[in-house]
C-alpha cells in the first residue's frame, strides 16, 4: 500500500448542469429547454430518447438553474411515484416550471394517468412550462387512457440524438474535466473502443478511473488504463 | 388519513385474528399507500407479497371494511417508500393563497372561449349548441352533453360555455371539474364525515361543468351521488354541460337512469376536422403565439397531420421553437425541414400498401379483391374507399394509385369523386370512411 493514497469512500457527485452536459447534435433541444427559463414561456415539450440519453441529466440541469434564477419548479421522476401519482402531482401546476421524468419506464396506472391529463391542461391553462422526459417518441406512447396521449401529442417534441465517436470523447473529457482529471485525446478513444458504448458504462469507467488515478497517483495514460479496466 | 395511519389501524386489528409471528413478519414489514380507491400494500420481497396474497388478504379485506364506509381495492406489491430525490418542488416565497372552498375545482383556461374555437363541418353542432345555451343557461338543451375522442376540442367547448356565461352574469358560480376529480372528492369527503359540504357545494352551482363524464361508469355510488346532483341543478333549472368520450347510450357500466337523463337534454358530437378546418385551427393557434402562419405552411402541416387537434398544436409548437431559435422565416422549406421527424412517421403509417391492408380487414374482404376486377357492390365500394383513402393520404398520382390496383387512372379519379359525393349523402359510408382514415392515421 506504500504511495497509494487512499481515496475518499464518498466519489464528488457531478452535477447535472448544462455546462457538464455534451450537447453533440442535440444542440436545439439544449437551446429550447433552456428558453424555458426566459420570460414568457408558456410551453410544453417532449424530450425523448433511448436510457442513458441524456434525459434525466437535462431535467435536473434546468431545476438547477431554474432555483439560481429563484423561478418556482418541481421535479418529479413518476415511476417513483406510482403508488401515489396523484398525490405527487397534486399542486404542482403552481409551479413556474414543472418536469416530469421517466414517462414509459413503467406502466403508469389509470388514476394516475388521468391526475397527469389534469395537470397538463393545468399548466398550460396557467401559461406555465412543462417538459416531459420518456424513452419512446409520443406517437409510441401507450397509457391506459387516450386522454394523455393525446395531450402528449401537443407537445413540442425533440429526440435527443446519440451522440458520434467524436461527440463521446469530448464529452468524456469534458467529465474528467469537471472532475479536475486530465483525460487526453488518445485515451479517450482508446476507452471508446474497448467499453460498452452506452453513456453511462463510459461515465462511470471515468469514475473508476479518477479513483484509481488519485489512488496510484498517476495520470491517465492508455498502459494505466490497461491495467486499471484489466483489475476492474 | 395517510395509507400507514389506516395500515397501523388494521394491523391492530389483525393482531387479534392472526400468529404474533405471522403479523411481525408479514404484515409489520408492509407500508401502505392510500389513494381514492385503492389501498397498496408495499412488502420488501416477492416472498412476503406472496404469503400476503396466499394467506393475509381475505382477513386484511375485512379488517379495511370495518375500518372504512367504502370499498377499496387491496394491492400488494414488492416496493418501498419513495426516497425524496425523486420528487423536488421547489415554492415561490409566496405561495397562491389557499381556495376559499376546501372542494378545489378546475381553472377555465383563459384560452378556450367559443370565439377561439374554430368551426368547421366537424364541429359545428357542438358549437351552436354551445352558443346557444352560453345565451340560455338552464333552458331547453339541460344538459349538454358533448361527445368524441380525445383531443377534438370538447373541452375548449365546455370551458366556452362557461367563459360565455361569467362574461353575461360574472356573479354566476360556474364550477368545472374532471369526473375523477369528483369522485375523488365525493370519496374523501366520506371518509372524513364531510359528505353534506360535498354536496352543497356542487348542488349550489349556477353552472356544472364535468369533463370525462365516462369515467364514473361502473362507479355505482359515485353515480348515485351525481345523480343526486343532477336532479337537484335541473329542478333549479341550472346549467349542466358534460363531456364524454362516446355517445352515452353505449356507454357500459353507466346506470339506465343516467342515460336516460342525458336523453332529457342535447348530445352533441364533435369529429375530426377536416382538411381546411385543421388548417384553420393551425392559423389560429400560431396567432396565438404571435407567429404569422402562411396558408400554404398551415395547409401542408394539416395534410399530413390529421389524427387530432392536440397533434397539430404538437407540430406547431415544435415549429415556432425552432423558429424562434434560428430566427428564419417559417416557410414551407422550413417546416419540411424542423418537422422531418415527424413528417416520417406519419409517411411510414399511410403506405399504399398499408392502406389497401387495412381496408380488407374493416371489410373482412381479401386483400387481392381490391384489385380484381370483380365489380359486386361488396368488393367495388371497398375499393373506392380504398381508392379514395390513398388520394387523401399520400402524395402518389392518381396514375400510381391506379396501377396499384390494376386499375386506370379514369378509374381512381371515379372512385375519389364517388366516394366525396357519398360521404355527403350515406350516413354508413362516411362513418366507414372517417373510421379508416383514423385508424391509419393514429
Amino acid at each position: 500500500m506504500k504511495g497509494q493514497q487512499l481515496p475518499l469512500a464518498v466519489a464528488l457527485r457531478e452535477t447535472s448542469s448544462f455546462a457538464s452536459f455534451h450537447a453533440g447534435p442535440n444542440t436545439q433541444a439544449v437551446s429550447t429547454l433552456r428558453g424555458l427559463l426566459n420570460p414568457g414561456g408558456g410551453l410544453a415539450l417532449l424530450l425523448h430518447g433511448p436510457a442513458g440519453s441524456g434525459k434525466t441529466h437535462l431535467l435536473q440541469a434546468l431545476g438547477r438553474e431554474a432555483a439560481s434564477l429563484r423561478i418556482s419548479h418541481a421535479y418529479v421522476h413518476l415511476p417513483s411515484h406510482l403508488a401515489e401519482l396523484p398525490e405527487a402531482l397534486a399542486g404542482l401546476e403552481a409551479r413556474k416550471l414543472v418536469c416530469l421524468d421517466g414517462l414509459d419506464e413503467a406502466p403508469l396506472p389509470e388514476a394516475g394517468v388521468l391526475a397527469l391529463a389534469r395537470l397538463i391542461d393545468a399548466i398550460k391553462s396557467r401559461g406555465g412550462n412543462l417538459v416531459l422526459a420518456a424513452r419512446k417518441p409520443g406517437h409510441q406512447l401507450q397509457f391506459a387512457r387516450p386522454d394523455l396521449a393525446t395531450r402528449i401529442s401537443a407537445c413540442a417534441s425533440f429526440g435527443l440524438r446519440p451522440l458520434s465517436d467524436e461527440d463521446r470523447a469530448r464529452l468524456l473529457m469534458l467529465r474528467a474535466h469537471a472532475r479536475g482529471l486530465h483525460l487526453p485525446d488518445d485515451v479517450a478513444h482508446y476507452l471508446l473502443k474497448r467499453l460498452a458504448r452506452d453513456i453511462g458504462s463510459l461515465l462511470e469507467a471515468v469514475e473508476t478511473l479518477d479513483r484509481a488515478s488519485l489512488s496510484a497517483q498517476r495520470r491517465l495514460t492508455i498502459p494505466f488504463v490497461q491495467s486499471v479496466l484489466l483489475r476492474a | 388519513m395517510s395509507g400507514d395511519t389506516l395500515w397501523l389501524d388494521c394491523v391492530r386489528r389483525l393482531e387479534a385474528q392472526l400468529p404474533e409471528t405471522d403479523v411481525n413478519a408479514f404484515l409489520r414489514p408492509l407500508h401502505a399507500v392510500l389513494s381514492a380507491e385503492q389501498l397498496t400494500l408495499l412488502a420488501p420481497n416477492r416472498v412476503v407479497v406472496e404469503r400476503v396474497r396466499r394467506d393475509f388478504l381475505g382477513p386484511i379485506r375485512k379488517a379495511i371494511s370495518e375500518l372504512l364506509p367504502y370499498d377499496l381495492t387491496i394491492n400488494v406489491t414488492v416496493g418501498a417508500p419513495s426516497a425524496v430525490p425523486t420528487r423536488t418542488v421547489i415554492a415561490e416565497k409566496v405561495e397562491e393563497p389557499p381556495a376559499s372552498t376546501s372542494f378545489a375545482t378546475g381553472r377555465l383556461d383563459p384560452r378556450y372561449t367559443l370565439d377561439a374555437f374554430i368551426e368547421g363541418k366537424s364541429n359545428s353542432q357542438a358549437r351552436a349548441a354551445a352558443e346557444y345555451v352560453a345565451g340560455a343557461p338552464g333552458g331547453q338543451y339541460n344538459p349538454l352533453l358533448i361527445y368524441g375522442e380525445s383531443g377534438l376540442g370538447k373541452t375548449h367547448l365546455m370551458h366556452g360555455v362557461g367563459h360565455s356565461i361569467l362574461a353575461r352574469n360574472p356573479r354566476a358560480r360556474v364550477v368545472y371539474i374532471g369526473a375523477e376529480q369528483w369522485l375523488n372528492q365525493f370519496t374523501s369527503a366520506i371518509r372524513l364525515g364531510r359528505a353534506e359540504e360535498f354536496k352543497n357545494h356542487y348542488r349550489t352551482a349556477d353552472a356544472l361543468l364535468i369533463d370525462d363524464i365516462h369515467f364514473i361508469a361502473g362507479k355505482e355510488r359515485t353515480q348515485e351521488e351525481f345523480f343526486h346532483t343532477f336532479n337537484a341543478l335541473i329542478e333549479t333549472r341550472k346549467q349542466i354541460v358534460l363531456t364524454c368520450d362516446r355517445y352515452p347510450k353505449e356507454l357500459d357500466g353507466l346506470d339506465e337512469r343516467l342515460k336516460t337523463r342525458f336523453a332529457w337534454g342535447l348530445s352533441v358530437p364533435v369529429e375530426q376536422p377536416d382538411l381546411e378546418t385543421r388548417a384553420a385551427i393551425l392559423i389560429s393557434k400560431a396567432d396565438q403565439q404571435d407567429l404569422k402562419l402562411k396558408e400554404d405552411v398551415a395547409l401542408l402541416i394539416a395534410r399530413r397531420v390529421r389524427s387530432n387537434v392536440r397533434e397539430l398544436e404538437g407540430a406547431l409548437n415544435r415549429l415556432a421553437a425552432t423558429a424562434r431559435l434560428t430566427g428564419q422565416p417559417v416557410t414551407v422549406e422550413f417546416a419540411m425541414e424542423s418537422l422531418r421527424d415527424m413528417f416520417a412517421v406519419y409517411d411510414r403509417a399511410v403506405t399504399l400498401d398499408n392502406i389497401k391492408k387495412e381496408v380488407a380487414g374493416y371489410f373482412n374482404i381479401r386483400l387481392n379483391d381490391l384489385s380484381s376486377v370483380r365489380r359486386t357492390r361488396s368488393l367495388a365500394r371497398p375499393r373506392q374507399i380504398a381508392m379514395a383513402l390513398a388520394k387523401e393520404l399520400t402524395q402518389h398520382s392518381f396514375t400510381e394509385i391506379g396501377d396499384a390496383f390494376g386499375k386506370d387512372h379514369t378509374t381512381v379519379l371515379h372512385a375519389h369523386r364517388k366516394v366525396a359525393e357519398l360521404r355527403e349523402s350515406d350516413p354508413r359510408v362516411r362513418e366507414d370512411y372517417s373510421n379508416l382514415l383514423r385508424k391509419l392515421t393514429t
